[in-house]
């Protein structure tokens, strides 16, 4: 009973926010970017379910919009940070020697670049037509990509360790190519590694873009995003209007969620 | 003798990730649009003239290349390059802060070890009773709450609570205990960030090293309890936590720059983002630098404690990369 | 195990059921009854709890230690204020920044000061001047009997070198712009130790005010470095404070990189009170950096600081709940110098991009940019964004700047109706819920650029956005980093429309000259042209330049009123509001007098005092 619980909630959670971001137009009376001037900051009615935020526009439908935009960003940066993981982790983990070295080496590397600075010279290029939600993908896109290292380290561990076992060395003997060592052997261990590194990483991404909101580099107003909601936070004049905190129950779900599931990946359980 | 040539492929291949670190941060400061002197040229005082002059006054209309080395003579020389902003080179403005930013970022990581020993060994030995649940509660709750959240709730009860007053004296001419004072609210913000995640990791690794062969075969052999825990379990997991203990300290400088900016803490963090905000961009490069070097150090020192407890790994020529 | 990361997913352990397995407070292996979670005791008990017990405990009595006290003996004490930057530099030639005029400006003094109350100029070094014949420049009696913050005597030596330092280009003074009329460098003669002459080469609009801001150095301490080309060196933060005098108020008694600084109380300073007391009345001022405005807040609210310089309309409705209580001073000034504004981008075709080309089409129609006026709702902008403390603006000339605005231009009025009108007379099809259409059919959208770092331009930007769509016009915000904004506005010219804000330097149109003339480097929708791109602009340039060299105030504002009337017609900017100065002290605070010209409380620091309610806040 215990164990249904502590799998079962965190995915229900998951799927829950999941269909709420894709269906949020049916779910939502108002637009999330129609200002109603008269009723700023206003408390929550039958008319505004969360109420409204400073310039008036309803808060439940940002919050799904929104969603749509930070999770959906946090998504595709852990994807894609996992997934050229797990191709660098485990061609190099497959090698013995120099592409072994080159790879952690680049790792590192990547580590210790400060990339805001190429934040910012990105955002700085992008053509003026984009919207600001396709403008957080593209800079999703480079994060996770810069991102790579840190699950890209630890699947190269395990794919050396991995390696090293002896069914995989008589495989390597009687012939086997490289792909089938891959398919057969590496994959299957390698996989749940990259899963538990997916659900630790997806909160964290979807942290990163409500920070650089608050550094004003992240989605800009008009559009929502949870990052958006969350910034005028940061005054401490916000208790007039604390529906704009609605995010952070959700995140700290999010949060949660992806702990529970992981460590039920990491067989704590 | 194989110590030493250990030492030397380890220090030249952290040499080598040093110098392509500052290439690359380079590049990616030349990438970004406009430049110290663009942002001035709003101000009625500063014609296109003087700002041509000053740009040239600092070498900035030459080539990437000239650029570059004109940096590396400049850092060979100690200065490090020369800030914009204020005239002068660059390590001289560096250095006040980069030693206040390791200070409170050593005395946050220090204390958050400390408070997180104890819960990352409740969890590991009582592993799926209600103690381990409760731990993980606690640092799951802890990881949710983004820092920037935190730090501005604890700004706010201090100013409610008048614990912000401090500050009549500069940090210079400050009493140890008065150092403490200042620190302490924003170490807490940084260790309250750290924290979760040493107990994490402490508990895997604990567990993890339990599970190993040579730990089970001490526990047929009869030791128990502390012994076996502080004796045989706590060594076989060194590995991970002595990397951790790397990784912790490598966070250094990247990770206070929240702390430091809520909390008027004189370091680097706040420099940072406002030398990257300026483009002052021998500031950047060389904060840029001090993380990797300080990433770089910590773990070529973790390798060499690594090297030096496992005796294992001294077969093998070494903790495999 | 080699090589064991922490993350290694696996198998369940073994050990922690192995423990559970056994009954309850009994360990049967070895055969003494332990209790099961003893090992786990022996670790915290023994070893860690001592020490986190020892760590939680410091922590805890650092919040309960004491706090420092405030030294406030009622007349003297000292003066907490809080800045928002680091100062770069101790040069007055060399400082551009707002953190280092804030301290600089209480450490040095000019020839003739603008009082910031009145707007008006007032005698400072120079006690009495009067124009040259030929109204071409002044002459200036000096005061006498002056001294330097060292000890050292002022006169007309100290003047001479301060301006030819300025004049001298191989020095790259950022002042020295100021110093040229019509492109001339102006001339200076000492005609005796305290009488100096200034030929500005011909009539010169701003007159007097030219020497305000203009520190004078002192001969003794610079002029070496000066002679051996060291000058910009000189005074930077690592500067001893023995190696640097001023004629100010206060001069520097220790700085902390990073930190603060403090200033004391300039002993030789040469003015006094009208009962003849020798000024300031401060000890000392002690400049700490704090940051952000959030911050500053915070910690006002917590007892420290006595003034707020500028503060967000947010931080004023915040610190308007506790007023009473706290004992707060808040003051809103009404219109600063400073005016936010939409524009669009006037370049000529050639040097921007095809896309934007094609829409400048519109953007050139005059009747287009007062129909985008029309649609705005300032007032919903000044009442959402700024909590009502803005100021609604026609044009540029904010009622801050009182002596120049002109009285027959009306406040804006929205009016969607007449926006349409407009647009329908000027050849675009205007239907209802329909994309407005120009004469080709195309449908009107286009991109508004605004810098990210600015919460509140950002709003407005949002709401900007929403008033353009009952135009029918679909507009996108692209909000960039501030300095990428600059970028494409003055340099690349890659924008379309722009939502920016700027300031006037001083209370005179002297002070927009790098706006208004074609010519200008900031004259944003069109910048550093070699011709006016228009007959009006033509006629902006020629008016400008007139009222420069014309002598007298109401010549002058004849002049500038027939601008902004131009401005008023032709709308090359839409001037939305201008965000009102918001200003807070503690009740304590004596002779609280702030303005709206820069520096907005601390420009009579020589007259601020510490009343006895100022340490009962603390």
């Amino acid at each position: 009973m215990r164990w249904r619980l502590r799998t079962g909630l965190p995915v229900a959670y998951l799927v829950v926010l999941a269909f709420s971001m894709v269906l949020a137009p049916v779910l939502t009376m108002h637009s999330p970017e129609i200002q109603y001037r008269v009723a700023p900051c206003a408390a929550p009615s039958g008319r505004f379910l969360l109420g409204t935020d400073e310039l008036g526009r309803d808060v439940w439908s940002r919050l799904l919009y929104g969603g749509r935009v930070s999770l959906g960003a946090g998504l595709l940066a852990a994807s894609l940070s996992v997934c050229i993981g797990l191709l660098a982790g485990a061609s190099a983990g497959l090698s013995r020697g120099l592409l072994r070295r080159l790879v952690l080496a680049l790792a590192e590397l990547f580590l210790s670049v400060p990339w805001l600075y190429l934040l910012l010279a990105i955002r700085a290029f992008l053509p003026l037509t984009l919207s600001p939600a396709q403008v957080l993908l593209l800079l999703s896109t480079v994060i996770g990509a810069a991102g790579w290292a840190r699950p890209g380290r630890l699947i190269t561990q395990k794919a050396a360790e991995v390696r090293e076992r002896e069914y995989v060395e008589v495989a390597e003997n009687l012939g086997a190519g490289r792909w089938h060592l891959i398919r057969r052997h590496l994959l299957p261990e390698l996989l749940p590694l990259a899963l538990t590194q997916f659900l630790l990483l997806l909160p964290g991404y979807v942290l990163a873009e409500v920070t650089l909101t608050f550094f004003g580099l992240g989605v800009g107003e008009p559009a929502a995003s949870w990052g958006n909601l969350l910034a005028p936070l940061r005054h401490p004049a916000v208790v007039g209007c604390l529906q704009l905190a609605s995010p952070l129950p959700l995140l700290a779900a999010l949060v949660l969620a992806c702990e529970l599931l992981s460590g039920h990946g990491r067989g704590d359980y | 003798m194989r110590f030493l040539v250990f030492v030397m492929r380890r220090l030249s291949a952290t040499a080598l990730t040093l110098a392509a670190v500052s290439v690359l941060s380079f590049s990616l400061l030349s990438l970004a649009p406009g430049d110290f002197f663009d942002d001035m040229r709003l101000s009625p005082q500063m014609s296109e003239q003087m700002a041509a002059r000053l740009k040239s006054q600092y070498g900035l209309d030459r080539g990437f290349v000239e650029r570059y080395s004109a940096w590396c003579r400049s850092a060979w020389k100690g200065e490090f390059g020369v800030s914009m902003a204020q005239g002068r080179p660059a390590s001289e403005v560096l250095k006040p802060k980069l030693k206040n930013t390791l200070a409170l970022g050593g005395l946050s990581i220090f204390v958050a070890w400390l408070a997180a020993i104890p819960f990352g060994f409740l969890a590991a030995v009582r592993r799926g009773s209600w103690v381990d649940r409760c731990v993980q509660a606690t640092t799951a709750t802890a990881l949710a709450f983004p820092e920037i959240v935190f730090g501005t709730l604890l700004l706010i009860v201090a100013s409610k609570f008048g614990w912000l007053r401090s500050d009549e004296v500069f940090l210079e001419d400050a009493s140890l205990w008065e150092l403490l004072k200042r620190m302490a609210l924003p170490g807490t913000v940084l260790a309250f960030a750290a924290f979760p995640v040493i107990v994490r990791h402490l508990r895997s690794a604990l567990i993890e090293a339990a599970r190993s062969p040579f730990v089970r075969e001490a526990r047929s052999a009869g030791i128990r309890g502390r012994r076996l825990w502080v004796g045989q379990i706590l060594p076989a997991a060194a590995n991970p936590i002595i990397t951790l203990l790397g990784l912790s300290a490598a966070g250094l400088i990247g990770g206070s720059v929240i702390a430091e900016s809520l909390f008027s803490w004189p370091g680097a963090g706040p420099l940072f983002i406002e030398a990257i905000t300026a483009r002052d961009a021998h500031i950047v490069l060389d904060l840029a630098l001090a993380s990797a070097a300080l990433l770089a150090t910590a773990n070529f020192l973790s390798e060499i404690c690594l090297y030096i407890a496992d005796p294992r790994l001294r077969s093998e020529g070494g903790p495999r990369p | 195990m080699p090589g064991l990361w922490l993350e290694s997913i696996d198998v369940v352990i073994d050990s922690g059921r192995e423990f559970r397995r056994l009954p309850a407070g009994c360990a049967k292996r070895d055969g003494r009854a332990r209790p099961a979670w003893s090992p786990v005791l022996d670790v915290v008990w023994g070893r860690a709890l001592p020490l986190v017990a020892g760590a939680l405990a410091l922590v805890l009595l650092s919040y309960l230690g004491g706090c420092g006290a405030h030294t406030a003996n009622g007349r003297g004490g000292r003066l907490v204020y809080m800045q928002r930057g680091e100062p770069r530099t101790f040069n007055p030639m060399y400082a551009l920044d707002d953190a280092s005029h804030e301290v600089i400006w209480r450490m040095h003094a000019d020839l003739i000061h603008i009082n910031r109350e009145t707007q008006k100029t007032e005698p400072a070094l120079a006690e009495s001047w009067s124009a040259l014949p030929g109204g071409t420049g002044f002459r200036l009696n000096l005061r006498r009997n002056v001294r330097f913050s060292d000890g050292q005597p002022f006169d007309a030596d100290d003047v001479l070198f301060t301006f030819q330092a300025h004049l001298d280009a191989s020095v790259n003074s950022a002042q020295r712009e100021l110093l040229l009329v019509q492109s001339r460098p102006i001339q200076v003669r000492k005609i005796d130790r305290y009488t100096v002459e200034f030929d500005l080469g011909g009539p010169y609009g701003p007159a007097e005010r030219i020497f305000d801001s203009i520190a004078i150095l002192p001969r003794h301490l610079l002029e070496h470095s000066y002679k051996s080309g060291q000058l910009p060196g000189q005074w930077g933060l690592a500067t001893a404070p023995p190696a640097m005098a001023g004629l100010g108020p206060f001069r520097l008694k220790n700085y902390r990189s990073g930190e603060g600084l403090v200033l004391e109380r300039n002993p030789y300073y040469w003015k006094q009170d009208s009962k003849g007391a020798t000024l300031p009345y401060l000890n000392e001022i002690l400049f700490r950096q704090v940051g952000n405005e959030e911050g500053q807040v915070l910690r006002f609210l917590g007892g420290e600081g006595d003034l707020l310089n500028r503060v967000s309309a947010k931080s004023f409705a915040l610190l308007e709940n506790d007023a009473k209580a706290r004992h707060l001073d808040l003051r809103d000034l009404g219109a600063g110098p400073e005016y936010v504004f939409l524009f669009f981008n006037l370049n000529p075709a050639n040097s921007v991009p095809a896309s934007v080309a094609g829409k400048q089409v519109w953007f050139r129609d005059a009747r287009f940019r007062r129909a985008v006026s029309l649609a705005i709702d300032r007032e919903a902008m000044v009442r959402l964004v700024y909590g009502g403390r803005a100021t609604p603006l026609a044009t540029h000339v904010t009622p801050g700047i009182r002596m120049w605005t002109n009285s027959k231009i009306p406040p804006p009025v929205r009016s969607v109706a007449d926006a349409r009108k407009l647009l329908a007379e000027a050849g675009f099809r205007v239907a209802d819920n329909q994309p407005l259409r120009d004469r080709d059919g195309r449908a009107v959208e286009f991109t508004i650029l605004v810098s990210s770092s600015n919460q509140q331009r950002a709003q407005m930007a949002a709401m900007l956005q929403q008033d353009l769509k009952e135009l029918g016009i679909n507009s996108q915000v692209a909000p960039l980093e501030r300095q990428t904004v600059q970028d494409r506005v003055l340099r690349s010219k890659n924008y379309e429309v722009c939502l920016f804000g700027l300031a006037f330097g001083d209370a005179d149109p002297g002070s927009e000259m790098n706006v208004w003339p074609s010519s200008g480097p900031t004259h944003v929708w069109a910048p550093s042209q070699q011709q006016p791109g228009s007959d009006w602009e033509a006629e902006i340039d020629r008016l400008m330049r007139q009222q420069m060299a014309t002598e007298g105030y109401g010549a002058r504002k004849r002049l500038y009123d027939q601008v902004q009337e131009i401005e008023a017609r032709e709308t090359p900017i839409v001037s939305l509001l201008s965000p009102n100065v918001l200003v807070v002290a503690r009740r304590g605070v004596g002779n609280f007098r702030p303005a709206v010209l820069d520096h907005y409380t601390l420009w009579n620091a020589e007259e601020l005092f510490l009343g006895p309610e100022a340490g009962a806040a603390k």
